[in-house]
């Protein structure tokens, strides 16, 4: 088992998703806070929100692709125009349903993007990603 | 140094006569009178007309007929001394229709149009060429916008499908003790089962995707072979499979999507092995005209002939899960990729006797 993380968000419209990945995060004991939003823009809105008051990140960040309204990759974007010093602070990885290898180059070449996983989260997936990046 | 042949200027006329009936274009002269007083063979015969008909007598409005009409804008351009470029369809009688592309160039002397010469070329074949590519082009874009559906719809069915699956592991976890072993099973069936529709579902988007982004090299289709051998190391180790290779050309290939078909080949031929009997795998290649031809024979169960053409599509399989669990996929990505390739591919087998699986391979260039 790897170290606990104080905060970890999961930023997905599926709320069973969400749901699960909390799940397993407790199970393994991964993290002190879930902040679980169902939208892109309402985790811009907690990230802003976070740096006006200068309050920590969540440490690590899963970031679905396929949302409606604003896409995983709009929401990169708009993240990249914000404060560069919080950026390095918070992991951020993809965890989409798409095993779909244009979307993992795409992903791979965005600088702010630590990792490509295919959803479910599993707990080993957890402990790696941990381990590898925290 | 002048030729004897030239020498006089009537020679010349000769000379340039011949050279112009033998030329397959339409060439003519029309004064500013638009009187002819030049057509070549090409030019006569289309209008079924012979030259003493035609030149210094007839007038290109009498030549033309209803045509006229539609070419004397044109006409009118080129006595103003603009070049002019036009295309036309016209039917044949015998059926089909010819495409052609005519060029008036205006004849100005000190600023004067005396006339102007026609020059009309065939151009069927490659309006043809053209329709083709047009409809290639359409062809494409169908591809592209199914390969877009599959993965969207691949995308969209995997969704409910992890839900159902990511509840039954929580069911299952959270209520270990009350369960009996009963709703334990069928909990644990519909677990397999989901996770076999994932697979499918990613099986049919791989499948979509072959090709894609793939380019021609040239490879050593024996290290193709060697690489696939390599990777079935355990397999082959465990079911003591001895594998035999023949001559191997290099070829251009696309070959990740090639290395796809001779593992799918190889692994078919160990796993369709017959009980107690040592798999044993003929690997060859000849060349036959333009085209290599690829076998790969083995000894193991054989397919009925009554079996041959179903093999090949996807989602297909012939025996029970239990026996030989698969998705049905191998062979639909194998024929795929051969006729990628410009190929085909086939099977010679017979219960209990083995199976051959041959395929061709163009030497394609890129």
């Amino acid at each position: 088992m790897s170290k606990k993380l104080n905060s970890i968000m999961l930023v997905d419209d599926n709320i069973h998703d969400n749901f699960f990945h909390e799940n397993t995060i407790r199970e393994n004991n991964s993290a002190n806070i879930v902040e679980k939003k169902e939208s892109a823009e309402k985790a811009l809105e907690y990230i802003k929100e976070q740096i006006t008051h200068r309050n920590a990140l969540p440490d690590l960040l899963f970031l679905d692709i396929n949302m409606p309204t604003m896409t995983g990759w709009e929401f990169l974007e708009e993240y990249e125009k914000l404060n560069k010093e919080f950026q390095s602070k918070m992991i951020i990885i993809i965890l989409t349903t798409s095993s779909n290898p244009d979307d993992e180059e795409k992903a791979r070449s965005i600088n702010i993007v630590s990792d490509f996983k295919t959803k479910p989260l599993t707990k080993e997936m957890l402990d790696e990603i941990i381990d590898k990046y925290l | 140094m002048v030729n004897e042949l030239v020498k006089s200027e009537k020679s010349r006329d000769s000379l340039a006569l011949f050279v112009s009936d033998n030329v397959s274009a339409m060439l003519a002269y029309w004064d500013k009178d638009l009187i002819c007083r030049f057509a070549n063979m090409a030019y006569t015969e289309w209008f079924g007309k012979t030259k003493e008909e035609m030149i210094d007598k007839m007038s290109i409005k009498e030549l033309l007929g209803p045509l006229y009409e539609k070419n004397l804008p044109y006409i009118l351009g080129a006595l103003q001394g603009k070049r002019q470029t036009f295309e036309r369809e016209i039917p044949i009688p015998t059926g089909g229709t010819r495409y052609s592309i005519a060029n008036y160039f205006p004849d100005i002397v000190n600023g004067e149009v005396r006339g102007f010469c026609v020059h009309v070329a065939d151009i069927t074949s490659v309006k043809l060429l053209e329709k083709e590519l047009i409809r290639l082009k359409a062809i494409e874009a169908k591809n592209k916008e199914l390969e877009q559906f599959t993965y969207i719809a691949s995308h969209d069915l995997q969704e409910p499908l992890r839900t159902i699956s990511n509840y039954i592991s929580i069911i299952s976890k959270d209520n270990k003790q009350e369960m009996d072993e009963q709703v334990k099973k069928y909990l644990s069936i519909i677990s397999q089962k989901t996770d076999r529709m994932s697979m499918l579902i990613k099986g049919l988007l791989d499948y979509s995707r072959i090709g894609r982004k793939s380019k021609l090299i040239s490879v050593d289709t024996k290290k193709v072979i060697d690489n696939v051998i390599s990777d079935l190391g355990n397999l082959i180790k465990t079911t003591r499979s001895i594998i035999h290779i023949g001559e191997l050309p290099s070829l251009y290939v696309y070959e990740t999507e090639l290395r796809q078909v001779f593992q799918n080949l190889i692994n078919n031929a160990i796993k369709f092995k017959k009980k107690n009997i040592t798999p044993e795998i003929w690997i060859q290649c000849i060349k036959k005209d333009s085209e290599w031809e690829f076998s790969v024979k083995d000894n193991g169960i054989g397919i009925d002939p009554k079996h041959f053409d179903r093999i090949f599509n996807i989602f297909q399989r012939l025996n029970s899960e239990l026996d030989y669990p698969g998705y049905g996929i191998g062979l639909a990505a194998s024929k795929k990729i051969i006729e990628m390739h410009g190929g085909r591919i086939w099977i010679e087998s017979n219960p209990g006797a083995g199976s051959t699986f041959h395929f061709t391979i163009s030497n394609l260039k890129p």
